[in-house]
């Protein structure tokens, strides 16, 4: 066992460990559980981390045994360059998202479940990019939406928890299954449950190859959230507990494009997907445009935001949808921009809740004054958003929209551009409303923890970072594109 | 050495931004005012030391996004100048109102001095993604200025729009460079225009640059703020005048003239689209200047002012007169401030005042310099051989600006009975030394214009334009039918103005006839501005706001609550009663009646035996 294989274990048995620490302890662990969660979550993030010398000498480390040998079914993970920003995005956004539930939570008898399920949730995010086969691919996908399931219906907001975190399972499921029959046809046609074997290459009937992509593309587009199969998002964001509603949409909404890159994408050829292009930057300027008319309309902070993720991934789709270099790269780099951007504006819109109380924006204003410094980091979040430079949004933005003009199809990629207007819009109209104007009558502002606070500033802080140093996230994407496109 | 003066140059009013805004809270006006005045004059010296270095390569060059290529700023002589004249009209700017700096908020020194950081780092830009940006961070600043001056709900909306609108223009820009990048393969700016001029005509890839052509068009028409893009310069009218000068009428529109003078060859080849573009910037330019007459505030016409010679602009670089670009930049920063200036001063000066005096005559001579340039491109222009049409109406766009100039001037002279006692002061010594010093320098600029334009032509390795003679610019002047026209139709309006105003003994109902026809003029002018300017475009863009909003709630409503969710809740309810059936069924049938059981168990027993058997 080499040390890469250890860091890979710990990326996993971190978060397992201590869940069940804190379930086993629960009477015991009341106040300890949030720190416990963030050790975990931190290691986790580090052993992530520690596979990058090995990335970057060329190795993929593996972890793999023998489950059920009758059946052909091991467990096995690796760790690729495509693997890699992914990985990265979920542990990190998982560590601020615990940091963040500190002052969040109060702690109760049940906050060891909490904590519990949350690093559940992380740890079905961590091993679907983890795994290396079909069989323990489902498992965590699977994983990852029962924990989130229920921490939306045990800790949610308001008495509609149940039917939403069953309108959110039953969405979500259907999509699942979309996927498990698209891997049971591909496991079926050829042989193997591997991606590291699909991924050299398969030879399948066209009509499969059609039937197989347009499984996944659905299945994994309902995990996007994207126009129409979103409608579990909107409501599962703003129930949700701000944590895991930072999870769901800083995390969760990259493993829709994950699954895209790592089956169609990574295993059939830019012939074989070239007459869905269109179809996906099509269904990408829609979810794009509509998301952002949607955000205008709406009134709930948090369902504003959660609106701006469905136009957020049309521009991810978009830009798969070029197939091409630019593209794809500015595909990926928006999902780790966006986790950064949505879980920052995520944060800012907890801290107003839980300063004001009030979460509807006509019934906020002029609080700029009060809440200087998260008057700036929101101001940043809805810049960065809206796609303005230095910010590290503009520059995933830049990658998209180039890849669209490579393509033929002037104007879709025009539209795009001008779809990102709307962005600005809701952006602009989201920082105003809350933070200039006269203070409305009655509304009082309230203390913030430091533990709400720091991961916002930091957040805030590498969006800048990102927007003025995008080299090393851009290189861990150039690696993948080699995966993907073969080197186009 | 070069290296040094331009980092300096971008990195002093850098730092001294991000000093301002960090201690914003504990600096005087007076102080954040007299750093913002050094750091321009400073980065005017630096321009200016920097000359000697002109024509050379990148001097700094960085890979800041992985295969974009080298970024890198260079010390090209056209950029220098642009620098140069852009600073120094920010410390003109800033000089002239050196006496009252209560106004002068510590942010706004940091905006305008992040302005000039980025608006250098622009000029001296050789890679498109480098330029792109900073002007993003240039438009940024102009609509974050409003927001410095007005915290309230009405600031947040002028500065979303002016944010949104200068975005807009934007898009344009992203999509030129983009399609440009596509076709040429590169992102630096010199080869990239060199290449897409090659393959602009007679290639497959042309009808893609042309579109490239018409968003850069869009960015420089949006930045000049050309009908009716000029709705965010109006709003710098909520400004202190330093800021509203040099922030709203110079930085911006300096930007967008060096952006036109670059794409200028691109756009006289882009053979149909040219036709398009030389009437979009003749129309836009006679149309600015006939609603700009309607208004009474100098201020407010002088932007209708630029809007016009935005207009003038797109028509020569149409008609690819390049040098005529180049030296705008040049004109036309030196006479905006002065009009800007003597604006203020005639609308501020206490009366009598001496001080008055000179600025309507400052505001006159600025009328009189705008008009002869105007009148010198538009001559270029038309010996290009473009449209007659277009010619035409550029031609009377030029007379127009002209009435608008005299209109200014009387307005100057008008106003002073309407004026309330609280917005007079006494003109100080840093405006009126400011002013004095334009008006030399446009009047010496003036008399060695021939000796000067030859010298900026060499400096843009263009070739220098024919020169016209004084007397042959006079006679082109009064030969010109457009010209003549307006200047008719003007003369005879005033004249009836004139009469129905003067007459002592008018006939009640002739005077009635001719004070319908003048009040009917006058109407038809507001009903030009109700039509065009608040029925058309203040109501297209609140019509689209409120369409878009109410669409949005709309399509929400139908699609989101009664579409989807509705077929949604129509199939679980469908489900839902299926399943309600079903267990009546079950619970019915087979939970009271075990026969069914016993009969199914049968049959698949006598199924078995058969099939077995």
């Amino acid at each position: 066992m080499t040390l890469e294989t250890i860091w890979l274990m710990i990326i996993l048995a971190a978060p397992l460990a201590a869940s069940l620490v804190l379930v086993l302890l629960r009477d015991r662990l009341k106040y300890a559980a949030g720190w416990i969660a963030g050790l975990s979550a931190a290691l986790s993030l580090g052993g992530a981390l520690a596979l990058l010398p090995a990335l970057y000498r060329g190795q993929i480390p593996v972890l793999g045994l023998r489950w059920v040998p009758a059946a052909h079914i091991r467990l096995v993970l690796h760790v690729d360059w495509l693997t890699f920003p992914f990985l990265i995005t979920e542990t990190g956004v998982t560590l601020v998202a615990v940091v963040y539930a500190w002052g969040y939570h109060h702690p109760d008898e049940n906050t060891p479940y909490f904590y519990a399920l949350l690093l559940l949730f992380a740890l079905g995010m961590s091993g679907t990019t983890l795994a290396d086969d079909m069989f323990l691919f489902y498992i965590f996908w699977e994983l990852m939406l029962l924990a989130s399931c229920a921490l939306i219906a045990v800790w949610g907001d308001g008495e509609r928890r149940g039917a939403v975190a069953l309108k959110y399972f039953i969405f979500t499921h259907m999509g699942s299954l979309l996927v498990l029959v698209g891997l049971l046809v591909l496991y079926d046609a050829t042989g193997s449950d591997s991606f590291s074997v699909l991924r050299e290459g398969v030879t399948l009937a066209p009509g499969l190859v059609t039937l197989v992509t347009t499984l996944f593309l659905i299945g994994f587009s309902v995990k996007m959230a994207v126009f129409p199969v979103h409608l579990w998002l909107p409501d599962a964001h703003t129930v949700a507990p701000m944590p895991v509603t930072i999870m769901l949409a800083a995390a969760m909404l990259s493993m829709g494009t994950y699954g895209i890159l790592r089956f169609p994408l990574s295993i059939f050829s830019i012939e074989q997907m070239a007459p869905f292009a269109v179809p996906m930057m099509i269904a990408g300027v829609v979810s794009e445009i509509y998301g952002a008319l949607m955000a205008l309309a709406e009134e709930d902070i948090k369902r504003i935001i959660a609106y701006s993720s469905v136009s957020q991934m049309g521009y991810i789709l978009f830009g798969l949808g070029t197939l091409n270099h630019d593209g794809i790269a500015g595909a990926t780099l928006h999902v780790v921009y966006h986790a950064t951007v949505k879980a920052l504006l995520f944060m800012c819109a907890g801290l107003v809740i839980r300063a004001t109380g009030r979460r509807r924006i006509d019934k906020l204003g002029g609080l700029g004054r009060a809440l200087p410094l998260v008057a700036v980091c929101t101001g940043v979040g809805a810049l960065a958003i809206a796609g303005s430079p230095p910010f590290s949004i503009f520059n995933s933005e830049w990658m998209i929209f180039a890849g669209g003009f490579h393509t033929a199809h002037i104007g879709l990629s025009i539209l795009t551009l001008l779809g990102s207007l709307l962005t600005v819009a809701y952006a602009l109209w989201f920082v105003g409303r809350i933070f200039f104007g006269n203070r409305p009558e009655g509304l009082t502002v309230g203390s913030l923890p430091w533990a709400m606070m720091a991961p916002t500033v930091l957040l805030t802080a590498l969006t800048f970072i990102e927007g003025i140093y995008p080299a090393p996230v851009f290189n861990w994407v150039t690696h993948e594109l080699a995966l993907i496109l073969g080197g186009i | 050495m070069a290296k040094i003066l331009v980092l300096s140059t971008i990195g002093v009013p850098l730092l001294a931004s991000l000093s301002l805004a960090v201690a914003s809270r504990r600096t005087r006006p007076s102080m954040a005012h007299h750093v913002t005045l050094a750091v321009s004059g400073l980065v005017t010296l630096l321009a200016l030391a920097l000359l000697p270095f002109a024509g050379g390569g990148a001097v700094i060059a960085v890979e800041w996004f992985p295969g974009m290529g080298q970024i890198g700023l260079t010390t090209s002589s056209t950029g220098l100048y642009a620098v140069l004249v852009t600073a120094g009209a920010a410390f003109f700017a800033l000089l002239a109102t050196a006496s009252h700096t209560q106004e002068f908020s510590p942010l706004m020194g940091a905006l305008i001095s992040l302005a000039l950081a980025t608006a250098a780092a622009a000029f001296l830009a050789d890679h498109f993604l480098a330029r792109y940006v900073v002007l993003e961070i240039v438009a940024l600043c102009i609509a974050l200025a409003i927001l410095v001056e007005m915290q309230t709900r009405q600031g947040v909306r002028l500065a979303g729009g002016n944010y949104l609108l200068l975005r807009l223009g934007d898009v344009g820009m992203l999509t030129g460079i983009l399609l440009l990048m596509d076709a040429t393969g590169t992102l630096h700016i010199a080869p990239s225009l060199e290449q897409g001029l090659t393959l602009i005509e007679g290639t497959p890839l042309g009808a893609r640059l042309r579109w490239a052509v018409a968003g850069f068009l869009l960015a420089v028409w949006v930045k000049l703020g050309g009908w009716p893009f000029h709705l965010w310069k109006r709003t710098g009218l909520q400004l202190p005048l330093n800021a509203q000068i040099w922030l709203y009428a110079t930085v911006m529109p300096n930007l967008g003239i060096y952006l036109l003078y670059r794409v200028t060859p691109l756009v006289a080849m882009a053979g149909p689209m040219r036709d398009v573009i030389l009437w979009v910037g003749s129309g836009g330019a006679a149309l600015a200047a006939l609603a700009a007459l309607r208004h009474r505030g100098v201020r407010v016409s002088l932007i209708y002012q630029e809007t016009a010679q935005a207009g003038l602009l797109l028509f020569v670089a149409a008609a690819g007169v390049k040098e005529a670009i180049w030296l705008s930049l040049f004109v036309m920063a030196a006479l905006r401030m002065l009009l800007f200036l003597a604006a203020d001063a005639t609308r501020h000066a206490t009366p009598p005042s001496r001080q008055r005096k000179i600025g309507t005559g400052l505001l006159t001579l600025g009328g009189i310099m705008l008009v002869a340039f105007n009148l010198l491109i538009v001559w270029w222009a038309g010996r290009t051989g473009v449209r007659a049409d277009a010619l035409f109406v550029a031609q009377a766009a030029v007379a127009l600006t002209g009435v608008l100039s005299v209109h200014m001037v009387r307005q100057s002279l008008e106003d002073e009975e309407e004026r309330r006692p609280r917005q007079t002061y006494e003109i100080q010594w840093p405006q009126g030394v400011t002013m004095g010093l334009l008006g030399l320098g446009i009047v010496g600029g003036g008399m060695v214009f021939g000796p000067l334009t030859h010298h900026l032509m060499t400096i843009a390795s263009v070739a220098p334009p024919t020169m016209p003679t004084l007397p042959a610019l006079l006679r082109y002047m009064v030969t010109t039918p457009a010209i003549l026209f307006v200047v008719g139709v003007t003369l005879i309006a005033r004249k009836m103005w004139q009469w129905t105003i003067q007459s002592p003994t008018p006939a009640t109902e002739s005077s009635e006839e001719i004070y319908n026809l003048e009040e009917g003029l006058v109407r038809a002018a507001r009903a030009l501005r109700a039509v065009v300017e608040v029925g058309m475009l203040e109501g297209l863009v609140a019509l689209f706001a409120l369409g878009t909003v109410e669409g949005a709630r709309f399509v929400y409503r139908v699609v989101e609550q009664e579409g989807l969710e509705g077929l949604l809740r129509r199939a679980v309810q469908g489900v839902m009663e299926l399943a309600r059936r079903l267990r009546r069924w079950h619970t019915g049938r087979l939970r009271y009646n075990l026969l069914w059981i016993a009969i199914s168990l049968i049959l698949a027993l006598l199924v078995l035996v058969m099939y077995g058997g």
